[in-house]
C-alpha cells in the first residue's frame, strides 16, 4: 500500500488484482447487472488510485468497498431518473456450477432458481439495507468492517441488516418449496 | 394492550435474533434471547427461517469479472485532478484579491496618488488638483498672498520666471551676495519677493530642482555676458514664454532625453497652471526680463549643493530652449485619457475569476 501511495503502479495493480472480485461482486449484487458492476469497479479503482493520498490507514478492503458502494449508489440514483429495461437477466450468468457427480442437474437447476429469487429479493431492498446485507451475508465482512465501509455505527449496521434479512426471509417464505429443496440440498 | 406489548417485545427480539445468529450480541442480550426463545415458539421458527435465509445468501455464487481492472497510464495521484483543482482555486483566490484591491483603489482614489504619470488617472488628477497642488508643493505660498499680490505668483510658479525666488532661496546662502542683489533688483517687488524666497527655501527645497534647468541656462548666459546679450537673452526668454505652446507641442511630440527625470516630480505639472491664471499674467510681463536674471543665479549655484539627479544631467547638455521644455510638457499634456484601462482591467480580472472558478468546479465534479 505504501508503495502504491508513492505512485508505484505495479503495487497498486496488485491491490486491484486482490480485491477486484469483491468489488465487482458487491456492485453486481447491488445493481443486478454485471456490465454496470464492471463499470463501477473500473471507476472504483481509478478513483482509489487518484485518492490514494487520502487513505489514512485502516481496512483497505473496507475503503475500496465503500468507494464501490458509493459508485453503485450513484448508478442506482441515475437509474431512478432514467428507468432502463430489465437488469436481472445480466446476473443469470453466475449460475451454480455443480461439481460433477455431486449434484444432479435437477438439483442444480433448483439452486439456481433459489439464487435468482434471492437476487430479486435483494434488489427490492432499500439501498442502505441492500448494502449491509450484501457486505455481511454475501461478501462475508464482519460487522465492524461493514460499519467502516458504510461509514456508520455498528448499531446502525445491525439494524439495517436485521430489516434486510427479515425482508429476504419473507420473500423466500413465499417460495417455500425452493427453500425446502435447498435445505434438503444443503443437508 | 397486552397484544401491543407482545408485538413490541417480538419486534425487539427479532432485531436481536439477526445479531444473535452471527454471535454479535452481548452476554446479557444472549441470555435474554435464549430466555425468550425457550418460551416463544414463533420466535424459534423465525430464528430457524432466518438461519436458512442467511445460509442461502452466503452460498450465493461469486460473480467472475470478465476483464481486469488494472490501472495503467494514469496521471500521478498527487498531481492529478486534485492538483489542478488546488491550483485553479489558488489562482482564483489571487485574482479575487487583486480585483478587490483594484476596485478598492479605484473607488477610494488611491490609484490617483500612487500612479505614475503614464497611467490613465493622471489627467483627471491634473485637472482636479490645482487647488491642492500649490499648497502641497510650496507651503510658502500660504503666507505669500498676505504680503503682496505679486510675490505669490513667484513661488507659485517655480518653473517659470516665478521660480526665481524659490530657486534663489537655496542659492542665496551658498552663492555670492551679488546674485541675491541681482534677484532683488530684478524683481518688480523686491521686499516681498525676498521673504517668500526664504520661506520657500526653508519650507521646501523640492521646487528648486525642477526649475533648475530653465534658469540655469538664462543665468549662465546673462551673468557672464554683457548687458547687450542680456537683452538678447531676455528676448529669448520672452520668446520662450510666448512660444510655450509650440515648445510644449514639440515636447509632446518628442520629449528630450533629459526631461524624463523631471517629469515624475509633481511640481512642474501643476505649478504652471496657477501662474497662467489672470493674477499672474501681469507679473509675468515685467519679469520677462528679470526672469532670466533671477532664475539664473539660484539654479546655477543650487546645482552643486542640493540638486538630486536631474540637474547634473541637464546642466552640461541643456541649451536655453531645452530646459524650458520639461516645465511645460506636463502642463500641455494634450491627451487626457479616460480611466478606461482601469475599468478594462477590472472587467478582465472579473472574467478571469469566473473562468477559474468554473474550471475548478468542473474538474472537481468530473473527478467526483
Amino acid at each position: 500500500m505504501c508503495q502504491a501511495q508513492r505512485g508505484d503502479l505495479c503495487a497498486f495493480n496488485r491491490i486491484v488484482a486482490r480485491y477486484q472480485s469483491q468489488v465487482v461482486n458487491l456492485a453486481a449484487r447491488m445493481l443486478g447487472s454485471r456490465t454496470q458492476a464492471e463499470d463501477v469497479a473500473q471507476d472504483t479503482f481509478i478513483s482509489a488510485y487518484r485518492s490514494l493520498n487520502r487513505f489514512r490507514g485502516g481496512n483497505l478492503r473496507s475503503w475500496l468497498l465503500r468507494i464501490a458502494a458509493n459508485g453503485s449508489r450513484d448508478v442506482l440514483r441515475r437509474r431512478q431518473r432514467r428507468p432502463e429495461s430489465s437488469l436481472e437477466e445480466s446476473l443469470e450468468n453466475p449460475t451454480f456450477q455443480p461439481v460433477s457427480g455431486e449434484v444432479s442437474p435437477e438439483e442444480a437447476a433448483q439452486r439456481n432458481e433459489l439464487n435468482r429469487e434471492l437476487q430479486r429479493a435483494i434488489l427490492t431492498l432499500a439501498v442502505d439495507q441492500r448494502t449491509a446485507l450484501v457486505l455481511i451475508d454475501v461478501q462475508g465482512l464482519s460487522y465492524s468492517e461493514a460499519a467502516e465501509a458504510m461509514s456508520v455505527s455498528i448499531g446502525t449496521v445491525k439494524s439495517r441488516l436485521s430489516r434486510a434479512r427479515s425482508r429476504v426471509r419473507a420473500a423466500l417464505m413465499e417460495r417455500r418449496e425452493l427453500l425446502g429443496d435447498w435445505m434438503r440440498l444443503d443437508e | 394492550m397486552l397484544g401491543f406489548l407482545d408485538r413490541f417485545r417480538h419486534g425487539k427480539m427479532r432485531e436481536l435474533l439477526s445479531s444473535y445468529i452471527d454471535g454479535e450480541v452481548s452476554d446479557s442480550e444472549r441470555r435474554r434471547v435464549e430466555r425468550h426463545l425457550a418460551e416463544c415458539e414463533d420466535c424459534r421458527q423465525e430464528l430457524e427461517s432466518l438461519r436458512l435465509t442467511v445460509s442461502a445468501l452466503r452460498q450465493l455464487p461469486e460473480i467472475q469479472a470478465t476483464r481486469s481492472f488494472s490501472v495503467s497510464e494514469m496521471p500521478d495521484p498527487v498531481s492529478g485532478g486534485i492538483g489542478w483543482v488546488l491550483g485553479l482555486r489558488l489562482a482564483a483566490s489571487a485574482a479575487a484579491v487583486v480585483l478587490v484591491g483594484i476596485i478598492f483603489a479605484d473607488v477610494t482614489g488611491l490609484v490617483v496618488q500612487s500612479d505614475l504619470p503614464g497611467l490613465a488617472m493622471q489627467p483627471e488628477m491634473a485637472d482636479s488638483e490645482p487647488t491642492e497642488q500649490p499648497a502641497a508643493a510650496a507651503p510658502a505660498m500660504a503666507p505669500a498672498p498676505a504680503m503682496a499680490p505679486a510675490p505669490p505668483a513667484q513661488p507659485a510658479a517655480p518653473a517659470r520666471p516665478a521660480p526665481a525666488p524659490a530657486a534663489a532661496a537655496p542659492a542665496a546662502p551658498a552663492a555670492a551676495p551679488v546674485q541675491v542683489v541681482q534677484v532683488q533688483s530684478a524683481e518688480p517687488a523686491p521686499a516681498p519677493t525676498a521673504v517668500p524666497a526664504e520661506m520657500a527655501m526653508k519650507s521646501e527645497p523640492e521646487p528648486t530642482s525642477p526649475p533648475a534647468p530653465e534658469p540655469m541656462m538664462a543665468d549662465e548666459s546673462q551673468i557672464q555676458e554683457s548687458p547687450a546679450q542680456e537683452v538678447a537673452v531676455a528676448d529669448m526668454a520672452v520668446a520662450a514664454t510666448s512660444s510655450q505652446e509650440s515648445l510644449a507641442e514639440k515636447a509632446v511630440e518628442a520629449p528630450p532625453t533629459s526631461t524624463p527625470t523631471m517629469l515624475p516630480s509633481p511640481t512642474p505639472t501643476n505649478t504652471p497652471e496657477p501662474t497662467l491664471t489672470p493674477t499672474h499674467t501681469p507679473t509675468l510681463v515685467p519679469t520677462s526680463t528679470p526672469t532670466s536674471t533671477p532664475t539664473a543665479t539660484p539654479t546655477f549655484t543650487a546645482t552643486p549643493t542640493p540638486e538630486p539627479s536631474p540637474s547634473p544631467t541637464t546642466t552640461p547638455t541643456a541649451t536655453p530652449p531645452r530646459p524650458i521644455v520639461p516645465d511645460f510638457e506636463p502642463e500641455d499634456d494634450p491627451t487626457p485619457r479616460p480611466a478606461l484601462p482601469l475599468l478594462q482591467l477590472e472587467i478582465a480580472l472579473g472574467m478571469l475569476l469566473i473562468v477559474l472558478i468554473g474550471a475548478a468546479f468542473w474538474i472537481s465534479r468530473r473527478d467526483r
